[in-house]
């Protein structure tokens, strides 16, 4: 049987090549490191349900591995359409990987709009030759009204904490009304248990196109 | 992200493995690998002379099924530094066991095909006929080939192994391969050099009857072998069953994963080819690493310098007993029902009963009869001739017969042959200067070799041959992208290309691979696929889109109901050629097969047939299912209905040539402004 759930909530999960995205993926979908990880063209996908204070919540979340080679960006920016939530990610260990987050938030903020909501996610914790140190990151994130955890895929540590602290803010956002949910593209979708509760609202579409 | 294989510690085999094991009659070849030091010294890679490694290679005379090969490092058997290798079996490290377990059962496979698997012997026993001169001598010569052994010591050795009069007729000396890769032989069976510095502890060992050990030897042991295998009186004494039957789990294990090796059409020359790309550092100055500044170029082009050889841990014995016929580990415990199919997989856990064991070895003597049956038709088809760049090939003519059995699935020792003759066919006029190129381009630094040494450890990092970080796949897959990405400025290198070159290095050494890349890219309409700005690529959505309107009516109307776009899958599809896990690997083989036969336009086919394929799932509307299943490897059960199904609508589409109308119909949409 189907769970049912009160929102759904769609991620990215985008940064430089290398940097561990779709292992992150895995680690918040199936709790276990991705052994042998291959690079995959085109996305990953992958969707889980969590408790957000009251909500069941639908994580449903798009990993553009290969968004991580420059000519791929032409292919995956259209992933950026209908997310609501993006996490940025960079290697901890490599600091090409952190310079580059700029163009992230700036592709992400053009493609996907203003509301969008940006964590930065320093991946590879486990690893001990680190490139870019907390405080800096921490910095960068402020500046750039971003949420900011390090996380290790490998361990676990902070993955968890990553996605739902990306869904706490955007239900924030949805209760401060900040985000309407009703915007198609907006990335948010009801679901079905609160589609029976919220009966006046007209039922919105089922999902919508994913990309493109 | 970080690689698994250097944390492993090493697992010696238990004795009562060893003793299980060792008690079999089986047809196939007892590999005992010992090496209890430094592993630079016994990898070939690291160093092409191999100063501690001697190869003991005796055909029981007793039992001509069962051939000891065994390999010592230094102390062996009573050595009291190394208790546990008291019992001489085996003991492995990561690359010594890739690059043996890869490296000598090739002559054998290239020799006889397929005729030796478990539990079925007697149907090879009895269906095949004994080798046909014609066949032997081809297949010999294939050995050659494969193999860079100096021609004349093989043939001689074959010939009078076999005895075979025709045989020895064409012993005429071909061009010595050697001369280009001088140390290629004495690597490859690991003589023993003369300045050898590590031999203090040779006399200590009980077992060594022969210390010093010539190619003739090993050419006369593999052809020895070879006629053991394929007489046909040689399992009337042994009933087919007792094989299976008296052994472990483990053993049988064992021996499945090593004749599966040996089978295997792919995973066997390439590593003895491989050589060919690394380690002859003194022979061919676009090896060392000093006329390449750059440090990741350095990681790769490691050559005969064992001080800078990486640590490569040693590696878990069970790994290698879990390999499948095409050397990708298999996860124990977990038998890939995909891959079950077509026999040869390598594990059966002990839990499986005794019936399921015996109908499953029937299955798989019937497919491997089947197999051999082909591949005897295959030689038959085959004719050989020596390429420009003094390699044997094989041409087969464009008759009919040979369309349809292409259809049908090359035999996995043919394979090589085959893709190699079909991409050269395309490739009329093609630069002949290409082998220097490759030499050439390997000179210059690359822009592309930092995202090409990002890929290469999550290429294809379920093969035997690609594990190691630095190992000689990885090597070879190295030089072979970033030559490409220079010869090729306008493509560079694009993600996605990795697994399709490390797919035809599981068939041909660099070199080769880097020749066939090249045309294989130019004459197939790729490099357009993966050029920026994917022009083939998006053609190809449109096409596709197209397509599945038409034939799959229901499947289009399911995608669009779910609002999957064609690109958040067929990407990966397209632009790997479908090497990148999209489906099973074996299922991947026969994709190429008629990929190279009919050309690009049989990779939109292949997108409908797999989406046809799995219709069922798709008209269920399950987005997450969907996406999921597609974006993962694909289950494929029925090879051949998979194919049926793509080839019926080729067939038809060719027909009615609505693949061109499509194209113009594309064209005309993109020269409208948007």
């Amino acid at each position: 049987m189907a769970h049912t759930y009160d929102f759904l909530l769609k991620f990215l999960i985008t940064g430089d090549s290398g940097t561990g995205k779709s292992c992150l993926l895995h680690q918040f979908v199936e709790n276990k490191f991705k052994e042998g990880a291959t690079h995959t063209i085109g996305v990953e996908f992958g969707s889980r349900i969590v408790t957000i204070g009251k909500n069941q919540v639908k994580l449903q979340i798009v990993s553009c591995d290969s968004a991580g080679q420059e000519r791929f960006r032409s292919v995956t920016r259209s992933y950026y359409r209908g997310a609501a939530g993006a996490l940025l990610v960079y290697d901890i260990s490599n600091r090409n990987s952190f310079t580059s987050i700029a163009k992230w938030i700036a592709d992400a903020r053009k493609l996907a709009g203003a509301d969008i909501a940006l964590m930065l996610v320093g991946n590879k914790l486990d690893l001990e030759d680190r490139e870019v140190s907390y405080l800096e990151a921490s910095r960068f994130a402020q500046e750039n009204e971003m949420t900011f955890l390090e996380t290790s895929a490998l361990t676990g540590e902070g993955v968890e904490e990553t996605f739902l602290k990306c869904g706490r803010a955007i239900l924030t956002k949805i209760e401060t009304g900040q985000v309407d949910p009703e915007r198609p593209g907006s990335g948010i979708q009801y679901g079905d248990s609160s589609l029976r509760r919220i009966s006046q609202k007209s039922r919105p579409a089922r999902q919508k196109s994913l990309c493109c | 992200m970080t690689t698994t294989t250097s944390t492993e510690p090493p697992s010696w085999p238990s004795p009562t493995t060893a003793g299980s094991f060792s008690q079999k009659s089986a047809s196939i070849s007892r590999l005992d690998l010992t090496s209890s030091e430094s592993i630079s010294t016994v990898v070939p890679i690291s160093s092409p002379i191999d100063p501690s490694a001697q190869l003991d290679i005796h055909a029981d005379p007793t039992n001509h099924a069962a051939l000891d090969l065994s390999f010592h490092s230094t102390a062996v058997n009573a050595s009291p530094q190394t208790p546990h290798l008291a019992n001489s079996f085996v003991t492995a490290t990561t690359t010594t066991t890739t690059t043996m377990l890869a490296q000598l059962p090739k002559p054998i496979n290239k020799n006889i095909n397929v005729p030796l698997d478990l539990g079925t012997d007697t149907v090879h026993g009895s269906s095949l006929p004994p080798p046909t001169t014609t066949i032997v001598s081809a297949l010999t010569r294939q050995l050659i080939n494969a193999s860079n052994i100096p021609i004349e010591h093989s043939l001689q050795a074959s010939a009078s192994a076999s005895a075979s009069a025709a045989a020895r007729q064409k012993e005429v000396i071909q061009p010595d391969r050697s001369s280009f890769y001088p140390s290629e032989s004495s690597r490859i069976f690991g003589r023993p050099s003369v300045d050898s510095t590590d031999h203090k502890d040779t006399h200590d060992q009980e077992i060594v009857s022969t210390s010093s050990f010539s190619i003739e030897d090993s050419a006369i042991a593999y052809t020895e072998m070879d006629m053991s295998m394929t007489s046909p009186t040689r399992h009337t004494k042994s009933p087919p069953t007792s094989a299976s039957s008296s052994l472990t789990s483990t053993g049988r294990r064992r021996m499945i994963a090593e004749s599966s090796m040996i089978l295997s059409g792919g995973a066997g020359q390439n590593a003895v080819n491989l050589g060919s790309g690394i380690g002859g550092g003194a022979l061919s100055p676009a090896w060392s690493m000093t006329s390449i500044p750059r440090d990741i170029s350095a990681n790769y082009c490691r050559s005969g310098d064992d001080s800078t050889a990486p640590a490569i841990a040693p590696m878990d014995e069970k790994l290698y007993g879990l390999v499948d016929r095409y050397g990708f580990l298999v996860e124990e415990g977990r038998t890939p029902t995909a891959d079950r199919k077509n026999g040869q997989t390598s594990t059966i856990s002990s839990s499986q009963t005794s019936v399921r064991g015996t109908q499953e070895a029937k299955k798989q003597a019937k497919i491997v009869a089947k197999e051999q049956e082909r591949s005897l038709k295959w030689a038959r088809m085959a004719k050989q001739y020596t390429s420009e760049a003094n390699e044997i090939e094989y041409s087969f003519s464009d008759h009919q017969k040979f369309v349809s059995r292409v259809y049908k699935g090359i035999p996995d020792c043919w394979r090589a042959a085959a893709w190699s003759h079909l991409i050269t066919k395309r490739s009329a006029g093609f630069d002949p200067n290409i082998r220097q190129i490759y030499h050439d381009m390997l000179e210059i630094s690359s822009p592309e070799e930092e995202q090409i040494d990002l890929d290469i450890p999550r290429t294809m990092h379920g093969h035997i041959m690609f594990r190691t970080r630095f190992g000689p796949g990885q090597c070879a897959l190295f030089k072979v992208l970033k030559a490409y990405s220079n010869y090729n400025n306008r493509v560079g290198y694009c993600q996605g290309m990795a697994s399709v070159v490390a797919t035809m290095l599981t068939f041909f050494d660099a070199e080769k691979t880097f020749v066939l890349l090249a045309q294989l890219f130019d004459r197939y309409n790729i490099n357009e696929l993966v050029v920026p700005g994917f022009p083939a690529l998006f053609e190809a959505f449109f096409i596709q889109e197209e397509l599945t309107k038409i034939y799959a009516p229901n499947v289009f109307q399911a995608l669009e109901t779910m609002g999957i776009a064609t690109p958040s899958y067929a990407s990966r599809w397209y632009i790997t050629l479908y090497s990148a896990g999209v489906v099973p690997y074996r299922t991947l083989l026969r994709i190429w097969d008629i990929l190279l036969l009919e050309g690009f336009d049989w990779l939109y086919f292949m997108a409908l047939a797999l989406l046809k394929y799995h219709e069922q799932t798709l008209v269920l509307n399950n987005f997450e299912r969907t996406m999921e299943m597609l974006n993962a490897k694909m289950d494929i059960q029925d090879d051949e209905r998979l194919l049926k199904i793509a080839r019926r609508l080729f067939r038809q589409a060719k027909q009615t040539g609505i693949v061109a109308k499509l194209k113009r119909t594309y064209a005309a949409k993109m020269k409208q402004p948007a």
